[in-house]
């Protein structure tokens, strides 16, 4: 027993000293995730910048507060949503939407630009593609926040507190990105972001005529401050190498299968039983529109003691059993989020050509693009292609002949941002000087005292770990460049 | 058999079986000298050696001593230690007077050193087996609540099994505080589930709950760096050492069985209004009318109106005031303890078996748990020991309710949310559809879900297997050296599933979600320790150095499963849709240290240590760091016997100085791209989404910056302290100051987003922590039959956060629902941030707003402080013959606490305050501005419901915060031990105990209305606290224990 007791001990310290002993540096030389990768291609990171982006935008974040702030939502009051987001942006929606432009979204495609740029063979239309999206993410960022970091953003190590850049400046920075994108895109060249390019399919042409139109629609946001870009606008229109069709409008599709739907149909269906009593008809669009228009009843459903009559409310009044609602076709799961449409690209030429801009102002040319325009629209929401006709040419006024051709667009394109708060938003603010925006809208019931939201604050996450926020930050109610 | 198997039994058979007398034994009892009764768990320790003992039940022990005047020191928790020179003896029984002192005790520490408490240049509170079981816990943590300064507990939810959260001395880092468990020598894990806003809040309880309070000999709570020292980063937040039960050689084995039942209710319910149903303001017609749409109570009066209800019945409105309370369970558990412990006269062993049953007061939830513990010890020879301890846990728990906010299955939220004019046995027998099995709505939009079926269908159950244990074997060359390994292993597999039926209001198709959690921990130490007392005259010295190896691995799996085809069939093929998750992490640290101790004659005491420790998850430039400690203790009482007054018992001063080094998460240097299926919505949290439509695959890149210029993290840490006793020991204090300060701290901390990453990893920051233990002993009356005992515990603690980056003024710790957040801001304490109402600075009034009279706010306020000023237990004990009577009372006074229940019972028209008369308009007495300048308000606010829906909501913090403070009886037993006299005559026990017990009995004073100010939704190692959103109310429990002894 003793010559056992010998062995159990010096096994032990024999042992003891191995594990002991083992070289330190190979043990410790685990610190390397086997879960993630250090190299991968570009569209991966492609396809969740933008899958990202796009629920922000359809969420209750980037659209919920937005379409109850720009009114062409409204809230039921105590009848439906409640108050809750009403003038009220939370701080967490100012953060998360922040967020996706420059980290979740924007990161990730600056990512898919870096690894496509330093591919071999450099992968041109990968980074094109993700520079167009970049350049819409921008657009969006700055027409909701104001001045924001762009020439030093995405750049931690050079540039740890980027610098607000003022709005002119990037818009005329997103130009540039899109023209830098144009002139990397090589059509015939099969290296490229395909399958998971969820627009094109990898179609490089239709990605040069989606750059010309965000660059067409940047110039028209910026013309009433700028009216020099007037003259690119005519250029741009006289190139005609813009989104031409519905099939080459910028949609985001969304599906029927589980966890792919449109994030509106889930949160009414995660909370809601599926069913919408939340939202409501605002009077500041169905006022507006035709009562012929037959996009009415695409986007309502007539409240259930309306005897099908569509009744709107307010932004934030208690709506009732007769208020119609934001109808369930427009909350279906497989609802589309319009990003860029082709009739909205019309209705912007339309008006190009009624102010004149960069063209010899042409009221017969606007107005049969702004019809055009305004039926391609019904179509798009559903409209039969007779009803839509019909509607266009028999109930909408000439622009040639009413008094306010500039006011019939404004409206046009008002209504057709129904279900696009953020378009919307822009819309309204460039649609005229502050008090003659279209339409004219007030302060909603229960709303803070004060002036009406023009912009959102930043946030709060960048304000915190940002010395070169402006300073002061900007309110609510205060104006941005573009918004005279 | 497998053949495998039977080398390993062969092992453990020699190892624990063996028995190779060598030296000799000494055999004795230990009783009170109180009543005579024998005494449990006292320790008996070999003075100079590191061996040590415990009673058993019948107050039994043996030890092996060798050479020829050994000396045994007993020490035991509220009584006089005793020290007894064995010289020839065989047999030493002892009697142990009562005393509030524990001035001899033998204290477990760092790396298991075992010390006696005197020698101690720090502070340790220790808690005995009595102390543990006294009134038992299913959560150990609990146990610990009032009884330790300087350790704060908090119980997260009343949750059947829920966690438990505990921090010592205060949070040292911007990512939270977190104890170091150790068992028998081995670091253990108290992982427990993330909470806060997550998507489903459940309380799957934290790991500790595992283990069992009975297989508990004595916990030590180690509170700062310089007890810690030894472990390093891992215990800077504190540690708590634990030694489980061994058995007793030389004797026959001995049977003790324990049984506790009790009985559970809530502690605290809300207060309902029971005037109105449920409904909506008319502006129209400024009425408030009847509406089955809503779940809430702003409908009209209740007066007998008839109306229909929920089943479309022609009723007459009445309120039903106990519709909530009848919905919960009266709770019961039981725990049950049998182990048997015996041994030869060079082994022993002690094997327990722990069956805990616990039924909660959320009906059908219910834990059942196993313990199977052994310990057991052999002296091979008188130079070879060995020592196994090691217990396998299991854990069956069901129906725990989820909490939190924005899920329609959170239980308390439906609860609440019940119409006053609803009768609860309506709801509980109508919640399913007999016919179509479909749910029974409560309210006619059938957006939220019927409780009942979320209680009965929508479940959240867990079990855990787990095993952690050590095996201990160690070798005498010579007597003054010792080489000892200890080899741990903590392995633990959880298993996680949450079901959500078909026909669930908002996942109408039916989900579930099942989630593996697996954690291996192994851990190595080395230790070899040189004594010697005769080098110099009147010097002891003894040097101990040793080798760490630690290896940490966690891996979960999460799969979410949506829209089954056949209902109730939780099987995968049966979604549609299915997106699994993984993550992984595993770390190593190797480490070097030695602690050198010296005394002189007994009375002054020294011992520096150091450790240098090589981590794999640091940069390799930076992967090794030293850390060392010093402490003194000086035992003046006995360095100056005769010149002190007589009613000086005894006096102690001790100081230390520590330094401990962190390392950080693995995996957070190399700039990587991880898979996902997630995006984040807003409402939803993050949410599968991936494969999407042609995207198979998604990758994102790291939201934190990597960064390869980091150093370790440092605390630096000192205190001073005094023990004093007067009138022998009549009188006891113990005091106690510590001043801790973290820094460089090795977090995430927020970098502008424009940057492209939410944070970057940096060293940065640096908080403080100071402040006070007092721990005052009385002894007012002690006489032969009768004994009053009274103990205070006190601790203030200060944090402050001396420095974060020049860039960063605040740095955001964790968050809540709707702007909530718990901050650090530079020059204050961790704090509740959020909005809050715009008040005139002069008079302090609210403003409100001309237009509609409603509270104006503003963003972005300190809204309070998260910690409490001080916290106070109150500990009592009479004790008279054989009967005793303990209680103990805990206070907390400071801190702030947010109550998203409170909130949801203010919105919805539910409590108390929001009823009486509506019929007049609320004019809130603030100021407002009208054009010129403030007056006093005249703007009536157009309805109560406005009233309380907005100025209440959850997005104006302010509305429901409260002060935390409260007082609590939080423990009350009475139990009587027989007799010794009353057992003489027959075989059968040795002793027996019977107890009533109480627990979380009274809040006897609260600030904060509805709901008790302990709950918190976060995650017990969350930095989070302070903070609940329909957590499930906590428990007040009544109980009968027995101790039997064979």
């Amino acid at each position: 027993m003793r010559f056992i007791t010998k062995r159990i001990g010096c096994s032990f310290i024999i042992g003891a000293l191995l594990l002991s002993n083992t070289s330190c540096n190979d043990y410790l030389d685990i610190n390397k995730s086997p879960l993630t990768a250090t190299e991968i291609d570009p569209s991966l990171v492609f396809g969740y910048a933008v899958t990202a982006w796009d629920a922000n935008k359809n969420s209750g974040d980037g659209w919920l507060p937005v379409g109850l702030m720009a009114q062409n939502l409204a809230s039921g009051g105590n009848f439906g949503w409640g108050r809750e987001n009403v003038y009220d942006i939370s701080v967490y929606s100012l953060g998360n939407t922040w967020k996706t432009y420059y980290s979740t979204g924007g990161n990730n495609l600056m990512q898919a630009i870096k690894i496509a740029e330093s591919a071999d063979p450099v992968q041109n239309n990968a980074a094109a593609q993700s520079k167009i999206v970049l350049a819409q993410f921008i657009y969006e960022a700055t027409a909701l926040y104001g001045d924001v970091p762009f020439s030093e953003a995405w750049n931690p190590e050079e540039f740890p507190y980027p610098k607000y850049d003022n709005q002119k400046d990037v818009l005329y920075g997103i130009v540039r990105l899109l023209d830098e994108a144009i002139a990397q895109i090589e059509e015939d060249n099969v290296l490229k972001i395909k399958d998971y390019d969820i627009y094109y399919n990898g179609e490089m042409s239709q990605w040069k005529k989606l750059a010309n139109s965000i660059k067409f629609k940047v110039f028209m946001l910026m013309v009433d401050a700028e009216p020099t870009v007037a003259e690119q606008i005519g250029q741009l229109l006289s190139a005609d190498n813009m989104i031409s069709s519905t099939a080459d409008s910028w949609i985001h599709k969304y599906y029927e299968r589980e966890n792919n739907e449109n994030p509106k149909f889930r949160l009414l269906k995660d909370f809601n039983s599926g069913v919408n009593n939340w939202f409501f008809a605002n009077t500041n669009v169905l006022n507006y529109m035709h009562i012929n228009d037959p996009r009415i009843p695409l986007y309502f459903d007539a409240g259930e003691a309306a005897n099908g009559e569509f009744i709107a409310v307010g932004t934030n009044l208690d709506a009732s059993e007769e208020t119609a609602t934001i109808s369930a076709k427009l909350y279906r799961a497989d609802a589309p989020s319009v990003i860029l449409s082709y009739h909205e690209l019309l209705l912007l030429q339309a008006e190009a050509y009624a102010r004149g801009l960069g063209v010899t102002q042409d009221l017969t040319k606007a107005d049969e693009l702004y019809k055009e325009g305004v039926k391609q629209a019904c179509i798009f929401y559903g409209a039969s292609v007779s009803d839509a006709t019909s509607f266009v040419s028999e109930d909408l006024e000439s622009l040639v002949s009413t008094t306010n051709p500039l006011n019939e667009i404004h409206i046009q394109q008002w209504i057709d941002f129904m279900d696009r708060p953020q378009d919307a938003f822009i819309q309204w603010r460039r649609s005229g000087p502050e008090g003659q925006e279209v339409p004219i809208l007030s302060l909603p019931s229960g709303a803070p005292a004060g002036p009406l939201i023009r912009r959102w604050t930043l946030s709060p996450d960048e304000t915190a770990a940002n010395p070169n926020i402006p300073n002061p930050q900007p309110r609510y109610s205060d104006k941005m460049w573009f918004d005279l | 058999m497998d053949k495998k198997l039977l080398p390993l039994l062969f092992m453990i058979t020699c190892l624990i079986g063996g028995a190779f007398a060598q030296t000799r034994q000494i055999r004795g009892k230990v009783t009170s000298a109180v009543d005579g009764n024998p005494l449990l768990g006292v320790s008996v320790a070999i003075f100079g050696t590191s061996q040590v003992t415990q009673t058993d039940g019948t107050g039994n022990y043996a030890v092996q001593v060798s050479g020829n005047d050994p000396i045994l020191v007993f020490s035991y928790m509220g009584y006089a230690g005793q020290r007894v020179h064995v010289s020839n003896q065989s047999v030493v029984n002892v009697q142990l007077a009562a005393d509030s002192e524990t001035l001899d005790e033998v204290v477990v520490t760092a790396m298991g050193i075992e010390r006696q408490s005197k020698s101690l240049g720090y502070s340790a509170s220790i808690l005995n087996a009595d102390e543990l079981t006294k009134a038992r816990e299913t959560n150990l943590i609990n146990a610990l609540a009032g009884k330790a300064p300087g350790v704060r507990i908090s119980s997260q939810s009343g949750t059947v099994g829920g966690s438990s959260k505990i921090v010592i001395r205060g949070v040292n880092s911007l990512d939270g505080s977190t104890p170091l468990w150790v068992i028998d020598g081995t670091p253990v894990t108290d992982g427990t589930s993330a909470g806060g806003t997550t998507a489903r809040n459940i309380d799957f309880g934290n790991r500790i709950g595992d283990i069992s309070s009975d297989d508990i000999a004595s916990l030590t709570v180690l509170k700062g760096a310089a007890a810690t020292a030894l472990y390093g980063s891992r215990a800077k937040d504190g540690a708590i050492i634990v030694t489980t039960k061994k058995g007793t050689g030389g004797g026959s084995p001995s049977v003790t069985v324990s049984s506790s039942m009790r009985f559970d209710n809530p502690l605290l319910l809300p207060d309902f209004q029971n005037d109105y149903a449920q409904g909506n303001f008319d502006s129209g017609i400024g009425e408030y009318v009847y509406n089955m749409r809503y779940l809430n109570g702003w409908g009209p009066k209740i007066t007998g109106q008839t109306v229909k209800d929920f089943l479309g019945r022609d009723v007459q409105l009445h309120a039903y005031p106990n519709n909530v309370k009848d919905y919960f369970n009266t709770g019961y558990s039981n725990i049950n303890n049998v182990s048997i412990a015996g041994g030869t006269e060079s082994s022993d062993y002690r094997l327990g078996l722990t069956h805990t049953g616990e039924k909660g007061i959320i009906p059908n939830s219910e834990l059942k748990r196993y313990n199977l513990s052994l310990n057991a010890g052999n002296q091979f020879s008188e130079k070879l020991s060995s020592r196994f301890s090691g217990t396998y846990a299991r854990i069956d728990a069901a129906g725990r309710p989820a909490q939190s906010s924005n899920n329609p299955n959170i239980l308390l939220s439906s609860v609440y949310s019940i119409p006053r004019v609803v009768d609860i046995n309506d709801l509980k027998n109508n919640f399913e559809d007999p016919l179509t099995g479909e749910q029974i709505f409560l309210g006619s939009l059938k957006d939220g879900n019927n409780p009942y079926w979320i209680m009965n269908y929508n479940t959240n159950d867990n079990v855990v297997d787990r095993f952690y244990g050590s095996y201990n074997l160690t070798y005498k060359p010579v007597d003054w050296i010792t080489i000892s390994n200890n080899l741990g292993g903590d392995i633990t597999l959880e298993k996680r599933s949450s079901v959500v039926r078909k026909g669930t209001a908002s996942v109408v198709n039916g989900a579930f979600y099942n989630t593996e959690l697996f954690s291996r921990q192994i851990n190595n130490d080395l230790i070899v320790t040189v004594s010697q007392d005769n080098l110099v005259d009147d010097f002891k010295f003894s040097l101990m150095l040793g080798n760490n190896i630690n290896d940490r691995q966690s891996e979960s799996t999460l799969i979410t499963a949506t829209n089954l085809t056949i209902d109730q069939l939780w099987n995968y093929p049966n979604a549609a849709n299915t997106v699994p998750s993984r993550a992984y992490s595993k770390r190593r640290i190797v480490g070097v240290f030695g602690d050198l101790g010296m005394s002189y004659k007994d009375y002054l005491f020294l011992n520096v240590t150091g450790r240098n420790d090589w981590s794999s998850t640091l940069p390799l430039h930076s992967r090794s760091y030293f850390y060392p400690s010093a402490s003194g203790s000086f035992i003046f009482s006995d360095a100056f016997e005769e010149e002190l007054p007589a009613w000086l018992s005894y006096g102690k001063l001790r100081a230390s100085w520590a330094q401990v080094g962190s390392d950080m998460d693995a995996y957070q240097l190399d700039y990587q791209y991880t898979p996902v299926s997630q995006v984040f919505l807003q409402f939803h949290g993050n949410s599968n989404i991936f494969p999407f439509g042609p995207i198979e695959t998604a990758f994102t890149g790291p939201r934190i910056l990597p960064n390869y210029d980091l150093v370790p993290q440092r605390q630096n840490s000192f205190e001073i302290g005094a023990e004093l006793s007067f009138l022998q020991n009549r009188i006891g204090v113990d005091f106690n100051y510590y001043n801790s300060a973290t820094k460089d701290q090795l977090i995430p901390i927020d970098v502008a987003i424009s940057t492209g990453y939410f944070s970057k990893y940096v060293n940065v920051g640096l908080v403080r922590n100071k402040g006070i233990e007092v721990a005052f002993n009385l002894v007012p009356v002690k006489t032969i039959n009768f004994n009053w005992g009274i103990d205070f515990n006190f601790s203030k603690n200060t944090q402050i956060v001396e420095e974060l980056t020049d860039e960063l003024p605040e740095y955001s710790a964790a968050s809540g629902w709707s702007g909530l957040q718990i901050k650090a801001e530079k020059g204050k304490s961790f704090g509740l941030y959020g909005k809050a109402f715009q008040r005139d600075a002069e008079t302090g009034k609210y403003i409100v707003d001309a237009d509609n009279g409603l509270r104006l706010t503003e963003d972005n306020k300190r809204l309070g402080n998260l910690y409490p000023d001080w916290m106070l237990g109150i500990n009592t004990n009479f004790n008279y013959k054989s009967f005793t009577v303990s209680g103990l009372v805990d206070i907390r006074h400071g801190g702030s606490f947010y109550s998203g229940t409170v909130e949801g019972l203010r919105t919805s028209g539910m409590a108390k305050e929001t009823g009486g008369d509506r019929s007049q308009p609320i004019i809130d007495d603030a100021l407002v501005d009208k054009g010129n300048g403030l007056v006093q308000n005249d703007v009536p606010v157009e309805s109560h419901q406005l009233f309380w829906s907005e100025n209440y909501k959850a997005a104006n913090t302010e509305a429901n915060i409260f002060d935390a403070s409260y007082i609590k009886l939080r423990e009350l037993r009475v139990s009587y031990a027989l007799p010794n006299r009353l057992l003489s005559g027959q075989k059968v026990f040795k002793s027996a105990e019977i107890g009533v017990e109480g627990r979380n009995l009274w809040l006897i004073k609260s600030e904060v209305p509805h709901v008790d100010p302990e709950s918190n939704f976060f995650g017990a190692g969350s930095v989070g606290e302070a903070v609940e959103f329909y957590n499930v109310p906590s428990a007040r429990s009544f109980g009968v224990n027995v101790r039997l002894t064979f």
